[in-house]
C-alpha cells in the first residue's frame, strides 16, 4: 500500500500539440526527491490528437495503457498537464486588483472555456496575472481517457503555471513575487527560461537509461514542477 | 501566493490517504469490535444455540407424544364403548328371561336324528315341536328335558305320523320355571 511505505507513485501525461510524453515518477517522501522511472515520448505520426482532442481513442488508451503496465503504475496518482493553443495561458496587465472575467476575456471566448485566474504581482498602478483556459469539451475527453484506462486522475491543470510554482519552491522562504516579475521580464516572459538543466537534477533523479534531449528537459522540468506541486498538497 | 490550477475537483493525494487510513481503521474496528462482542456473548451464543436445538428436539418428541397421546385416547373411548356393549350383551345374556339358556337346555336334551320343527312360548307356558323317529325317541326327549329341571309341567300333548316313512312330529307342552 502506498500510505504504508510512505511511498507514491505519479503518472504525468503531458500533452502537446504535436506529441504526447508519458512519465512516471516514484517520490520517496523519506528521501524528498523525486525519482523518474518511466520516460515514454509518442509523436502523433496519424493525428491521433488533433488540438488535444483525441481523434484516435484506441492508440492513445494502448500507449497509456502499456505505459502504466511497464511501470507497474496502476495505483498512482495521475496528471494530465496540457500545453497549446487549445489550453492558452497568458501574463496580463491589469489596473485592477480584482478584476471580473468580463474585463480580461472577450464573450465568446469566455463562453467556450474555463478560466482560471491567478495574480502575480502589484506594483502603484499595475497588477500581474496568469491567466489560462481548456476548453470545456476536452475536460470531457480527459475524463473518458482516465475512465477507460482505470486511472486515478487527481489534476487536469496547464503545463504553465507549476513552473510558477516550482520557481516558488525553489526559492522557499526568500520567495518575492516582485523578483518572480523581474527574472520573468528579462527572460522576454519565457518562465522555462528561469530554470536550468541542473535544476531537474536537483529535484530528481534520472532512473532511465536514455538521453533527453533539450526540448524534453523542458517538457520534464514541467512534469517535474506539476509533481512537485502535488506532493506539496 | 500563486494558486494551483486545476480544471477538475478531485481529492489530493493527502486526502486519498487519509480517507484510505480512516476506511482500514474503521474496518479494523468494526472487525475488532464484532470479535470482543463474539468473545463476550460467545458462551451466552453457544448455549442459546445449544438450547434451541435441545428445545427442536423436544419439540418434536412433544409431537410425537402428543399424536400418541390422541391415539390412546381414542381408543379409550372406543374400549369404554366396546365395554358398554359388552355389559349390554352379558346382562341380555344373564337375564333370567332369556330363552338363551333353555334353547341350549332343549339341545342337549336332544339325541343326534331329533330336529327341532318349532318352538312358540306364551307368556311362561312353551310349546315344543319335534320330530322324532319314534315314540321312544320323543320320550326319551322328554325324560332328559325333565332331568333338567327347567320346565315343570312337561308333557306330550300329540304325536303324529303324515306317512310310514315319514318322522314322527310330536309337541310337547310345558311351563318355564
Amino acid at each position: 500500500m502506498q500510505g504504508a511505505n510512505k511511498v507514491r507513485n505519479f503518472t504525468v501525461i503531458a500533452l502537446a500539440p504535436t506529441n504526447l510524453t508519458l512519465y512516471a515518477f516514484n517520490d520517496d517522501r523519506k528521501k524528498d526527491r523525486l525519482v523518474l522511472h518511466g520516460h515514454e515520448r509518442i509523436a502523433y505520426i496519424n493525428h491521433e490528437i488533433n488540438s488535444l482532442v483525441i481523434t484516435n481513442p484506441t492508440a492513445i488508451d494502448a500507449a497509456v495503457q502499456n505505459f502504466i503496465t511497464a511501470h507497474s503504475l496502476q495505483k498512482s496518482y495521475s496528471i494530465i498537464s496540457l500545453s497549446g493553443p487549445s489550453c492558452p495561458a497568458q501574463l496580463i496587465v491589469h489596473p485592477q486588483k480584482d478584476p471580473s472575467l468580463d474585463q480580461l476575456v472577450a464573450q465568446e471566448d469566455r463562453n467556450n472555456y474555463y478560466w482560471n485566474l491567478n495574480h502575480l504581482y502589484s506594483d502603484d498602478n499595475d497588477h500581474l496575472f496568469h491567466i489560462c483556459a481548456l476548453k470545456k469539451e476536452l475536460i470531457l475527453h480527459y475524463l473518458l481517457l482516465a475512465y477507460r484506462c482505470s486511472l486515478n486522475l487527481i489534476t487536469i491543470t496547464n503545463q504553465q503555471l507549476p513552473l510558477f510554482l516550482l520557481y516558488q519552491i525553489l526559492y522557499a522562504n526568500a520567495f518575492r513575487p516582485s523578483q518572480l516579475v523581474a527574472d520573468i521580464q528579462n527572460n522576454q516572459n519565457q518562465i522555462d527560461r528561469l530554470f536550468s538543466r541542473e535544476m531537474i537534477y536537483r529535484f530528481t533523479q534520472l532512473a532511465i537509461d536514455k538521453k533527453l534531449s533539450k526540448s524534453e528537459e523542458i517538457d520534464l522540468l514541467a512534469a517535474i514542477a506539476t509533481v512537485m506541486h502535488e506532493r506539496n498538497q | 501566493m500563486i494558486k494551483k490550477i486545476n480544471f477538475i475537483q478531485s481529492l489530493s493525494p493527502k486526502n486519498q490517504e487519509w480517507y484510505r487510513k480512516l476506511i482500514i481503521i474503521l474496518g479494523i474496528s468494526c472487525a475488532w469490535l464484532l470479535i470482543m462482542i463474539g468473545a463476550v456473548h460467545g458462551t451466552q451464543l453457544y448455549y442459546w444455540l445449544t438450547l434451541q436445538k435441545k428445545s427442536h428436539a423436544l419439540m418434536q418428541e412433544i409431537t410425537a407424544l402428543q399424536a400418541a397421546e390422541q391415539e390412546y385416547h381414542e381408543k379409550l373411548a372406543i374400549e369404554k364403548m366396546l365395554r358398554e356393549q359388552l355389559a349390554k350383551l352379558s346382562k341380555q345374556r344373564y337375564h333370567p328371561k332369556n330363552p338363551a339358556d333353555l334353547l341350549a337346555t332343549i339341545k342337549e336334551s336332544m339325541s343326534n336324528d331329533q330336529e327341532i320343527i318349532a318352538i312358540a312360548q306364551k307368556k311362561k307356558k312353551i310349546e315344543i315341536t319335534l320330530n322324532a323317529s319314534s315314540l321312544n325317541d320323543a320320550f326319551a326327549f322328554l325324560d332328559h328335558l325333565k332331568k333338567t329341571k327347567k320346565l315343570s309341567e312337561l308333557q306330550l300333548i300329540s304325536a303324529h305320523k303324515k306317512n310310514e316313512t315319514s318322522k314322527m312330529a310330536a309337541v310337547f307342552q310345558a311351563i318355564i320355571v
